[in-house]
């Protein structure tokens, strides 16, 4: 295994250089220029001179060697002076990659939003996958009974509707019908632990996104567990712990949800890096101003070195949490042998 | 068994579904850019709050706090490097310029006592020159003087191109200097009957020269400090900005008007994020918000929540003025919409007055307005709408004319030689153009419109809209933008940055065409060069501005553009909604900042 994680590891590296080159091409050759927001009496030269000094006019492997640089060396070198207050290196100029709209370290801004992100979205995860496995698992065991039809209509109305109508939904009968929860999420609310209305406004903001997220995210995961535990339960060794005389509870809990697990822990794995990608949807409906909407505002404002660096965080994700998914299942199913 | 159960059930709660399916928007959300082509500057005539005297001796701050959506959210809040009007918003809050707009368009002082005029010697004689004397005892938010140096500093920030700073205003200024501690004298490179451009609106506001000082040129882009965090002398300061998210301000102490209780509220929070639709939800049905900015939504939409009866909705007229552009040269020549000197024609619309008389006779406008816009757009016949300004002689165009449209074309010579329903020129050539556009709900309806009412009188369209972000992209790489114009008509919304006429005609002059050769900078995308014209409007440049004529000479160049060049459509207001217990309000400021105020609103 220890090989297997080292070589995967190693191969994850030249993913990510080739998966940075497309990035990099394909934004590079996109129209957009940080100089159409100027006015346009600024005579050509001066633009030409703008964009000299922004280092739009290098070649193109100049470029993204330079941008590599930026992306690898300079920006976690800030990382790490600005977690551990160090200073490495000349760390009052170091050149970082900056945007084009707001003109600060695309990375600040990125760290600014993680929070709005993970709490919400990640809440919305965690919560998706307490519903859903509950409810696979009972499903599975009393197939065909009320419970798995009426779970099999939940999640797939659930799982077909999407997110844009049951989050306006939701605010048409929370917010204004109700006027139970407000409609919008306000980032720059510092939760005071110590105070319960602190805390309650923060749940209050948080409740109508991360239900309608988490309905959505239940329903594919509850579906698949569902199978995965019907696959086991059908199995000869099940038959035997039961005529051996083991409680049911220990048959399903012990035996039949190890083996069934394997599959949903990897499916799970794959689908974190999804948490960060946002659900760009719901960030828009409920305004929570997370990753994905500045992805979005990024791309519509053709601030390219921010799509850049949002979408290379994703495909590093992405390569991650593949890596940790097959490392998860070689561990949980003795049988699977890398080496 | 089990199966008809499950089939029973699941038919019992198909039918629930279906009974509860909520219709969804129509569609109608527009998503416009932030900028048309203009500065979306606004001024009003219609609907107002009630403006109430701020409480007297209370102290500033007492307000509690004001929550303001803006749902195109500020990058930064330096307005002098503002990507849009979002950005020049957020700033308004804190930076000042020295005098401001007020919603009749006329000029209020700010960081002044009174506005200079030829009257009390502000202005020189010979229009050259206009010297601002700064009020007393001003001070920056940390509690430093403001002086004249800073106004000067402001200038040489932006005469270094390298900055990149987004105002033009310092275009005809040949030197700002400060004769005091309080005096700033401008000079401009030749007579300026309107030199209120330079230190006036929220696109020109003073800078600190010690805060911005190691700012300029090329080191702009590292100063997301001072950027994000400027020091002013407007009624707030920036406690924290999230990009494209939230700014939150709280009251300067060191306001000049604290002594009178404002601002009210003692801070702001200004948040960004969603869509014009959602916004206007917030504010109008939820009563979660006091102010929405830019309701770009249909009439149909706006109009119930409004009904809701927790806010109203203002509406703020400006010059801004939906048209359709009439290529006047050749897309099919070589280079494509080149003016080439004049060489390069375009066939169809080139100085014709009947082509492009009949094409207006046959829109109707009330019925465009009444669909995409309501309340919110009115029909005009001029590029220049303004009140006090405005031509009367074009007001044919507000009543649809079929027949008459037909029977011009008739009399031309415009006829349908093959009877195909589409009319041809004398020469031959059919009418069927190509209308472009940028991707927007409104847009695309009054495209659909247009394409119906040409239909009667035999003209053929083809209508196409581009993105945004590159329609109205000025740089030489979008091959869609509006200044290229590869296309036979476009439709978009001009408007001009000040109450002025003058420097906003100055985009239909001949030296304004936009070709390959000068980057496609040059503000006249219809590329219409007329002779007569450009003597106007020189003569108009020279004329002073309590001189009569300069009305008639505004209207005689308004008449000539939308003869055969343009033409309008839809004058447009910009729309933000209140909500009922914000007092304090007036009318809708048009011309400049929407918080242009905002230190006299109160909630009552």
């Amino acid at each position: 295994m220890g090989r297997y994680i080292v070589r995967r590891t190693l191969f994850a590296i030249p993913t990510l250089v080739v998966i940075s080159l497309i990035i990099f091409a394909i934004l590079d050759l996109a129209p957009g220029d940080p100089t159409s927001q100027l006015p346009l009496t600024i005579p050509a030269e001066i633009r030409e001179q703008i964009r000299e000094s922004l280092g739009l006019n290098d070649p193109f492997l100049v470029k993204w060697v330079k941008w590599m640089q930026l992306m690898f060396i300079n920006e976690p070198l800030n990382a790490i002076d600005s977690i551990f207050g160090t200073c490495i290196g000349d760390c009052e100029n170091r050149a970082r990659i900056i945007s084009w709209s707001s003109r600060s370290p695309a990375l600040d801004t990125i760290w600014q939003r993680l929070p709005q992100t993970l709490w919400v979205l990640g809440i919305a995860f965690i919560l998706g996958i307490v519903i859903a496995i509950p409810v696979g698992v009972i499903s599975a065991y009393k197939q065909y009974s009320a419970f798995d039809n009426v779970g099999t209509f939940v999640t797939m109305v659930g799982y077909s509707v999407p997110v844009f109508f049951t989050g306006v939904l939701a605010i048409l009968i929370f917010s204004v019908w109700l006027g139970w929860f407000p409609s919008f999420y306000t980032t720059t609310h510092v939760v005071d632990w110590t105070s319960w209305e602190s805390i309650w406004f923060q749940i209050e903001q948080m409740i109508m996104p991360i239900t309608v997220l988490s309905l959505f995210n239940a329903a594919a995961l509850s579906r698949f567990t569902r199978a995965s535990v019907l696959d086991n339960l059908n199995e000869d060794y099940v038959r035997t712990a039961r005529s051996k005389g083991l409680r049911e509870n220990k048959v399903v809990m012990t035996h039949v949800m190890r083996n069934s697990m394997i599959p949903v822990v990897t499916l799970i794995a794959l689908q974190v890096p999804g948490i960060f990608a946002g659900a760009i949807i719901t960030e828009q409906i409920f305004r929570i101003n997370g990753l994905g909407q500045l992805l979005i505002v990024a791309i519509g404002q053709s601030d390219v070195p921010m799509v850049q660096t949002l979408t290379f965080m994703f495909a590093f994700l992405i390569v991650v949490f593949n890596l940790i998914a097959d490392v998860t299942y070689g561990i949980m199913d003795p049988r699977i042998r890398y080496d | 068994m089990k199966r008809t159960r499950l089939l029973a059930l699941l038919a019992v709660l198909a039918m629930l579904v279906a009974a509860c399916g909520g219709g969804d928007g129509d569609g109608t959300t527009t998503t416009a850019g932030g900028d048309d082509g203009g500065v979306d500057a606004t001024t009003t005539t219609s609907g107002s709050t009630e403006p109430t005297d701020p409480p007297s001796g209370g102290g500033a701050g007492e307000g509690g706090p004001l929550l303001l959506l803006q749902w195109q959210a500020p990058s930064q809040a330096n307005a002098l490097l503002s990507t849009g009007t979002k950005d020049l918003l957020a700033s308004s809050l804190v930076l000042e310029p020295l005098a401001e707009f007020d919603p009749t368009g006329g000029i209020t002082p700010v960081l002044v006592d009174e506005i200079p005029s030829q009257e009390n010697g502000g202005i020189s004689e010979d229009l050259t020159q206009i010297t601002w004397v700064l009020s007393e005892g001003l001070v920056w938010s940390d509690g430093s003087p403001v002086t004249a140096d800073d106004a000067v500093f402001t200038w040489e920030y932006c005469s270094e191109e390298t900055t990149g700073c987004s105002t033009d205003a310092f275009q005809t200024v040949v030197s700002v200097e400060a004769t005091d501690d309080r005096t700033v004298v401008v000079t401009f490179d030749g007579p300026q009957p309107y030199p209120f451009v330079p230190f006036v609106g929220y696109t020109n506001p003073i800078i600190s020269r010690a805060q911005f000082a190691d700012c300029v040129g090329a080191a702009a882009v590292g100063c997301s400090d001072q950027n994000f965090q400027p020091i002013g002398t407007g009624p707030y300061m920036v406690t924290e900005l999230r990009p494209e998210d939230t700014v939150l301000y709280e009251l300067n102490p060191n306001y000049r008007k604290a002594g009178e209780g404002k601002p009210f509220f003692g801070s702001i929070e200004l948040k960004g994020g969603g869509d014009a639709e959602a916004s206007a939800r917030s504010v109008l049905e939820i009563g979660e918000a006091d102010y929405a900015w830019n309701l770009q939504v249909a009439p149909e939409i706006l109009g119930p929540m409004e009904g809701a009866g927790n806010g109203v909705v203002l509406a703020g007229f400006n010059s801004s003025v939906e048209h359709l552009n009439l290529n006047q040269t050749n897309p099919d020549g070589d280079p494509p919409s080149d003016y080439s000197d004049g060489t390069n024609p375009n066939p169809y619309f080139f100085e014709n007055e009947v082509l492009a008389t009949a094409l207006s006779m046959a829109i109707n406008r009330q019925e465009m307005v009444d669909i995409a816009y309501g309340p919110t757009g009115e029909p005009t016949c001029n590029i220049w709408p303004v009140t006090g300004q405005v031509s009367t002689n074009n007001d044919w165009c507000l009543t649809q004319d079929i027949e008459g449209a037909n029977a011009m074309l008739d009399e031309a010579g415009y006829m349908d030689t093959d009877g195909d329903g589409v009319r041809e020129t004398p020469d031959g050539l059919p009418l069927d153009f190509e209308v472009v556009t940028s991707t927007n709900a409104v847009r695309q309806s009054e495209q659909d419109l247009i394409a119906v009412y040409w239909e009667q009188i035999g003209v053929a369209t083809s209508m196409r809209n581009e993105d945004a972000g590159l329609f109205f992209d000025g740089t030489a790489a979008s091959d869609a933008s509006i200044w290229k114009f590869f296309t036979d008509i476009q439709l978009f919304t001009n408007s001009s940055s000040g109450p002025d006429p003058q420097g906003y005609l100055q985009g239909w002059t001949c030296e304004q065409i936009p070709e390959s050769t000068n980057s496609w900078g040059g503000g006249n995308t219809t590329k219409l060069c007329n002779e007569e014209f450009d003597a106007l409007h020189t003569e108009l440049s020279g004329t002073a501005l309590d001189d009569p004529a300069r009305n008639d000479m505004v209207i005689q160049l308004n008449d000539l553009i939308v003869s055969y060049a343009v033409i309008p459509l839809v004058n447009r207001a910009s729309v933000s909604a209140f909500a009922n217990d914000i007092q304090g309000v007036g009318d809708l400021n048009g011309w400049d900042s929407e918080y242009w105020n905002i230190e006299d609103w109160t909630r009552g």
